[in-house]
């Protein structure tokens, strides 16, 4: 016979861990953009961000919601129309872990803190990023436009 | 064998590169002449070749000369490792995708789960979807490692990821050197790969695994020359023949429609010339190669 409540406990628990496990991942995308900030004049910012998948021709139904995906996207924040650059596909657990990371012809599932930050750091070395994030910092922003 | 009724493949882990060093001219010989075993005389359509570097590639090379195949490098660094994969295809049956490698992070360390490769045959527009794993020795990590079953569910995981990708069952070979046994968890329990075919035909979302019939080969001969398992472990206490080396397919691959999985052709090969030096302590081979066939129905 089901133990509804027994469930019902375990359930609040597992809302528990993914809720600090999302706190905590937020938190490494935080320590990421801080020291972003700093070594960019506030240039660069990077977030997961929605895009819209490519339109296949099988696809072509309008009445059809149009598939998403997410991925690590890097914009300027100091420019109101910055582009949105995306860096790396991204998807995430329920349970917060693992989130995946698609870099070119490699993925990776990060299974803790480590792991995210390790990849993070691994991501922002990469040279397309490198140069896309460049970019971005080379932008003029629109407060030195109005100054 | 033409690639349109049938679709070979194989696996080899060659011991030639294991950690970087180097391998011996000697131990290169060796090397490609099963090299020409699996592509001249077998004339296998899809090879992957384990712990090679590309010091090994040019050797390789010279013995695939001009013919119909061609090379591609799986060599990509994982944390502090690397994949060492070189794949060998026979580009006149088949078309493959570049090789995307899938890794787990967990507590500082890269666990390279798979090497995942998707091979067209000419003339037929659904894929095969390869994937290729060597797993961790169980001297870098325990049988009884969480790890190792974290290694299972990720490539369970990266399997499910290809069933989303279609309506049906998709054709899904798994092929490698788990340094896990067919009846071990992270391959039963987290992969769900079982020996029961016909329950694998029911239940479409397991893996079968031919490789159980080979466990346990031949005692009865005294003959220390033959074949019985994959990998022979020269400082096994209680066990030195292993079967890590397999095989697995989607149910796709059992029954009906399309493509079915040539048992007769499915083995670990017991070449009389290299066996031997599996259980030679001066030799650095220690495993056979394997191999596997579909068949157009």
């Amino acid at each position: 016979m089901a133990n509804f409540s027994k469930s019902f406990r375990k359930g609040l628990s597992s809302a528990k861990d993914a809720e600090a496990n999302r706190k905590e991942i937020e938190s490494v995308f935080q320590v990421m953009n801080d020291e972003l900030c700093k070594e960019t004049d506030g240039k660069v910012r990077i977030e997961v961000q929605e895009f819209d998948a490519p339109l296949r021709v099988l696809d072509l139904d309008f009445l059809k919601p149009r598939e998403t995906y997410s991925a690590i996207a890097a914009y300027n924040p100091k420019v109101k129309e910055s582009p949105l650059k995306e860096l790396a596909k991204w998807s995430q657990d329920r349970a917060g872990y693992p989130c995946k990371i698609e870099l070119g012809n490699m993925q990776t599932s990060c299974e803790d803190k480590l792991a995210l930050e390790k990849q993070l750091a691994y991501l922002l070395e990469d040279p397309l990023v490198g140069e896309a994030l460049y970019k971005l910092t080379q932008m003029e922003s629109d407060e030195e436009e109005d100054g | 064998m033409t690639g349109q009724d049938k679709f070979s493949f194989g696996w080899w882990n060659t011991s030639l590169s294991p950690r970087g060093r180097e391998s011996t001219p000697e131990s290169v010989e060796v090397a490609t002449r099963l090299v020409e075993v699996l592509t001249k005389d077998l004339q296998l359509d899809f090879i992957a070749f384990g712990e090679v570097s590309p010091a090994e590639r040019k050797a390789f090379s010279d013995v695939l000369g001009n013919n119909k195949y061609r090379m591609l490098d799986g060599f990509q660094p994982a944390g502090r490792s690397r994949f060492s994969t070189l794949f060998v295809y026979n580009e006149s049956s088949v078309t493959v995708s570049s090789p995307v490698s899938i890794v787990a992070e967990k507590g500082g360390r890269t666990l390279r789960v798979a090497q995942r490769i998707d091979a067209t045959i000419y003339g037929f527009k659904k894929p095969f979807h390869i994937f290729v794993s060597h797993w961790p020795s169980r001297l870098h990590l325990q049988e009884s490692a969480p790890e190792r079953y974290l290694l299972g569910v990720r490539l369970r995981d990266a399997v499910d990821e290809i069933y989303k990708l279609y309506n049906e069952v998709p054709n899904i070979i798994l092929i490698g050197d788990y340094n896990d046994e067919p009846f071990s968890t992270p391959l039963t329990e987290a992969l769900l790969a079982t020996r029961d075919r016909l329950l694998a035909m029911r239940r479409k979302h397991l893996l079968y695994n031919p490789f159980w019939e080979f466990l346990g080969a031949p005692c009865e001969t005294a003959d220390k020359g033959s074949l019985r398992g994959s990998y022979f472990h020269k400082q096994g206490d209680v066990t030195q023949w292993r079967l890590f080396d397999q095989v697995m397919v989607s149910s796709s691959l059992l029954s009906g429609h399309g493509w079915i999985l040539d048992d007769d052709f499915t083995q670990a090969l017991d070449l009389p010339g290299y066996t031997p030096m599996l259980s030679d302590a001066n030799e650095i081979f220690d495993h056979a190669p394997i191999i596997g066939a579909v068949r157009r129905v």
